[in-house]
């Protein structure tokens, strides 16, 4: 099943000529002069990305996709250098130290990495001293390359074609092979699996028809010529292939791939035409980069890219890829989706506890803040209004009038007596006391008539206040003046401090 | 050490993660089941603590309220003790009195009635001049003891004019008969 995180990666192999591009079932093959001795022109990286452009196309959530790309082993230098069996910054650096003695570039001027054959193994070895491959090639060389993929909208990393092609049947060859082009031929000598030595040798195919009756014959030969002859010098010449294949004209050659056992024997000589590919037929290294990256416990064997990171372990597919790292971003995410509820819980309950018990404490407290208000409450409402009593009396009393006494008590009772100028002023009296609404009954208990020598009528009047929801909307008298701050000698009278609900 | 062919790292892998799967199914009900309760006794604490938080919240207008009354009445009931209110009371209707300049006649303090809420009663007599009496009446609801006046009586003073005498009755009340109620929910 496709991640849905991932980018499929789009497959290249750069041949003497052109590049060829393979990606979910679309292929393009565009022009590229491979030449190590000069700079593409600008227009041909142009171009390129341009034409590269319509495979890079991904969802917006993918990464970009990775552009493998097989390379000849034209300018190819392959090494082996002993260093210390260790692993990480240390490694990288010893090895540039070896690359700058074994080779004619710095290490800067280089793409350079090893082969994952050759990567030191995780337990200890008694040989202090671990061999080690080194593949590089000159940085210049596939830089604008590079470049164009990037522009186009890929991630570039490169490896060897000879590397790639028939990767099941290199795990354990012992030998040389020979990868016939159209225009060159490439050599590469293997111990058990692990590429021992590349040599580049230009050849023209073309010249392998000349003469016309061997297109047909059964047994084919293969001018091998310059410096394959001199290695190894066993090696039968001419060299006769025992399956030709049916080719025609060298248009339709592509590649051809023998393999040598290290005895020679002719009759185990394989040969492996490969016709230039259709839409829907694959060269032999894309062919054998398909099947690399399809299988999860395999990868390609070389990984040569730009940046200038320390010498990368192999790839696997179990590295943090981006998709992967996506992949583990969402399970977190819905991990803690799943567990912030029940970690709340877990995690606040003590705390709660608490501070439900705090609040429990605080609910005790309220029922006496309850006792208190209905203390102070009681005290504020039972004060009888004896100064509205008085207010009212004094401005209802006509002028000249005197009082002798005057109780009240917190019932409502009001007793009063005096004596005014004449009997018509206690009628008044009454009826201004009545008036006020303050009093809901007044009672003229005694009266006296003026008598000689004593012209003042005397009287006693009793009365009785209302309740106090009734008095409510009188307004009676002015404000009183605030009482004087009560003394802060320690005695009853000091103010009462704020009530702690 | 023999290494593991695809084949067998695959099998042990799916082993694996069978086995992965059967211990989460045979302990992730249980573990989720504890989980649930706690999470259930939580929502639980947490509604509860909800409602304790608005109830007290609710009370801050009885405690401003309070404040306000006690502020005016200067008083502080959680200071008042049963056995010395009686004679902090009748010292503070002194000083009160004295304060106005009025002269202070009897005090008469009686035993309260056990089927009231009050501590007992004083009969205070004083004279004075008339705004003095009217001034010391203004002052007895802020003397910092529980009293309510339970009955005046003004009659003139026959040593001159203006003179008047006060006879004043107030009543003690006794907060310890002010039960502890359990809080309102209103």
């Amino acid at each position: 099943m496709p991640n849905p995180f991932a980018s499929p990666p789009a497959l290249a192999e750069l041949q003497d000529d052109s590049l060829l591009v393979h990606r979910e079932g679309s292929t393009v093959t565009h022009p590229w002069p491979f030449d190590a001795s000069r700079p593409p022109d600008p227009a041909d990286l142009q171009s390129l990305a341009k034409a590269l452009q319509p495979l890079a196309g991904r969802k917006p959530w993918q990464p970009r996709p990775i552009l493998w790309c097989a390379l000849p082993i034209r300018g190819v230098a392959l090494r082996r250098l002993p260093i210390p069996a260790q692993a990480g910054p240390e490694r990288h650096r010893l090895l540039q130290l070896q690359i700058e003695a074994a080779l004619p570039l710095p290490p800067d001027e280089l793409i350079w990495n090893t082969l994952d054959s050759s990567t030191p193994a995780s337990s200890p070895s008694p040989n202090p001293l671990h061999s080690v491959t080194v593949v590089a090639l000159r940085r210049s060389t596939i830089e604008p390359l590079a470049r164009a993929i990037a522009d186009a909208g890929f991630t570039p990393v490169f490896t060897l074609a000879c590397l790639v092609r028939d990767p099941a049947q290199l795990l354990s060859f012992s030998g040389t092979r020979l990868d016939v082009g159209p225009r060159s031929i490439e050599r590469s000598d293997w111990t058990n699996g692990s590429l021992e030595r590349v040599r580049w040798i230009p050849s023209d195919a073309s010249s392998w028809f000349a003469n016309p009756a061997q297109s047909g014959l059964s047994q084919w030969t293969v001018p091998l010529a310059g410096n394959l002859r001199e290695s190894p010098p066993s090696l039968p010449l001419p060299l006769s292939l025992s399956a030709p294949p049916p080719l025609d004209s060298p248009d339709n050659l592509l590649s051809v791939s023998a393999q040598f056992p290290p005895e020679l024997s002719p009759d185990r000589i394989r040969l492996r035409p490969q016709p230039r590919p259709t839409a829907t037929q694959l060269s032999p290294a894309i062919q054998g980069l398909v099947s690399l990256l399809a299988s999860h416990s395999s990868s390609p064997p070389l990984r040569l890219t730009l940046d200038d990171s320390p010498v990368q372990e192999p790839a696997t597919r179990t590295d943090s890829s981006p998709s992967r790292i996506w992949l583990v971003r969402a399970a977190v995410l819905a991990l803690a989706l799943l567990a912030f509820p029940y970690a709340e819980a877990f995690i606040s309950r003590p705390l709660l506890r608490k501070r439900l018990a705090a609040l429990q404490l605080d609910r005790d407290r309220l029922g006496e803040i309850d006792r208190r208000l209905e203390f102070v409450q009681h005290i504020a409402d039972s004060q009888p209004p004896y100064f509205d009593a008085t207010y009212v009396i004094a401005n209802a009393a006509p002028q000249g009038s005197r009082i002798d006494s005057l109780s009240m008590n917190r019932r409502g009772e009001v007793s009063l007596s005096g004596a005014v100028q004449s009997p018509q002023q206690v009628g008044n009296l009454r009826t201004q006391l009545i008036d006020s609404r303050f009093f809901s009954r007044v009672v003229v208990e005694e009266q006296t008539q003026p008598q000689p020598g004593n012209p003042r009528t005397t009287f006693r009047l009793t009365a009785q206040w209302k309740a106090a929801a009734d008095r409510e909307s009188l307004q009676l008298g002015p404000d009183l003046p605030k009482p004087p701050p009560p003394p802060t000698n320690g005695s009853p009278t000091q103010a009462g401090p704020t009530p702690k609900p | 050490m023999k290494s593991l062919t695809p084949s067998e790292r695959r099998t042990l892998r799916l082993g694996s993660i069978a086995l992965a799967i059967y211990l989460v199914a045979f302990f992730g009900v249980k573990w989720l089941r504890a989980a649930n309760a706690i999470r259930d006794e939580h929502r639980q604490l947490s509604r509860t603590a909800t409602s304790l938080k608005a109830e007290v919240e609710r009370y801050q207008i009885r405690a401003e309220r309070l404040a306000r009354l006690m502020n005016r009445l200067q008083i502080d009931p959680a200071s008042l003790r049963t056995n010395t209110v009686v004679g902090h009371t009748s010292s503070a209707l002194q000083q009160a009195a004295q304060a106005q300049g009025l002269q202070v006649g009897s005090i008469r303090e009686s035993p309260s009635r056990s089927s009231e809420r009050e501590l007992g009663s004083i009969q205070f007599d004083a004279t004075g001049p008339t705004q003095a009496i009217l001034a010391f009446l203004a002052r007895l609801d802020s003397l910092g003891v529980p009293v309510v006046i339970d009955s005046i009586q003004c009659s003139g003073n026959p040593r001159g004019p203006g003179q008047l005498k006060l006879q004043l009755q107030v009543i003690i009340l006794d907060f310890d008969q002010w039960k502890p109620k359990e809080p309102s929910r209103a």
